[in-house]
């Protein structure tokens, strides 16, 4: 099972970006260990607490479908997909990723996602 | 900043704010001078009062990656110097977002905001602020109040087909760039206005 894990690991690495391979050799270094699309996807529906006493999570702006185009909660601004597969601009430059993790996961979760959760979340986003 | 390519960019981020203040300023026949007591950067007429900079290159681009992801990149002359400063120093905490910037996003938009801010520039609207105050929400201001002040109750807001006065551009296609007469609104629904 270990061995199917880095297989396919290693087969979705080929599929990043240099911006994202970059980013994972980063993450690595900060003591991520092998990113888990799954484990990104199951973070990515994940719902914390809000000051209204409603729930946020990535999928409140973003959707639950990454290859569809997402909505901001709070102004309606349309956001256009984040699956490189469907738009290609995405996940192409690492400073625009890690400004975007930055934002997002302190609104999200109250905190800076540590660098296993973004190897996981951007290894999901390949897909 | 750690590295020289920081350091790199913070000064091209300033080059290019230098470079596109002094653009405008040679390329447009009807700037109006004048500039409300702050100057900043080069010398030379202001950008017009009535538009915003196109963004064809430099910090114009940068302001509208920046802040035109998540809603309109609102134009810097909509609200004072000082607000922007305001605006700018508390992003993590913008309007119950976060809209975090690097401090070398920062010190690049600051200048650019700052020079083509409304009071800057001087519109009447902008100076007429009292000076005590740094307001932020460019929908509270007094003068935009007043002019949206008679639009009918229900046509703006959540289930309208508006959703909210900050989405300028839903009624006003030339936001983006600042143009907001009343010749070419459109309200979804209800067409022209006239007043």
């Amino acid at each position: 099972m270990r061995v199917l894990v880095l297989i396919l690991t290693a087969a979705a690495a080929a599929a990043w970006s240099p911006a994202v391979g970059g980013l994972m050799s980063e993450y690595r270094s900060a003591g991520a260990t092998d990113p888990l699309a799954a484990r990104g996807k199951a973070a990515w529906s994940k719902e914390y607490p809000n000051a209204e006493g409603g729930v946020r999570s990535c999928a409140s702006c973003h959707g639950s479908d990454v290859r569809q185009a997402g909505k901001h909660a709070t102004t309606g601004e349309r956001i256009a997909p984040l699956s490189p597969q469907v738009q290609p601009d995405r996940l192409t430059e690492a400073a625009e990723i890690e400004k975007w993790f930055g934002r997002n996961c302190k609104w999200t979760m109250a905190r800076s996602c540590t660098p296993q959760e973004k190897a996981d979340f951007l290894a999901y986003l390949s897909l | 900043m750690r590295t020289v390519v920081g350091w790199v960019l913070v000064g091209a981020g300033l080059v290019a704010g230098g470079a596109v203040l002094a653009r405008e300023g040679e390329e447009r026949e009807d700037v109006e001078e004048g500039d409300g007591g702050a100057t900043v950067g080069a010398p030379g007429p202001m950008v017009g009062v009535n538009r915003t900079p196109t963004p064809t290159e430099g910090v114009a681009t940068l302001y509208q990656k920046e802040c035109g992801s998540c809603h309109l990149a609102y134009s810097p002359r909509l609200l004072p110097a000082r607000s922007w400063v305001g605006l700018l120093a508390g992003l993590s905490s913008h309007f119950g977002d976060n809209a975090e910037i690097t401090p070398a996003t920062a010190l690049a938009l600051s200048p650019w905001l700052r020079a083509n801010a409304g009071d800057t520039l001087g519109s009447r609207a902008a100076t007429r602020i009292p000076r005590e105050e740094t307001p932020l929400r460019i929908t509270e201001l007094t003068w935009f109040r007043g002019e949206h002040g008679e639009i009918p109750r229900g046509w703006i807001g959540p289930g309208a087909s508006v959703t909210s006065l900050a989405a300028c551009a839903s009624c006003h296609p030339g936001a983006a760039t600042g143009r907001f007469g009343e010749g070419e609104i459109r309200i979804p629904g209800h067409g022209g206005w006239d007043d």
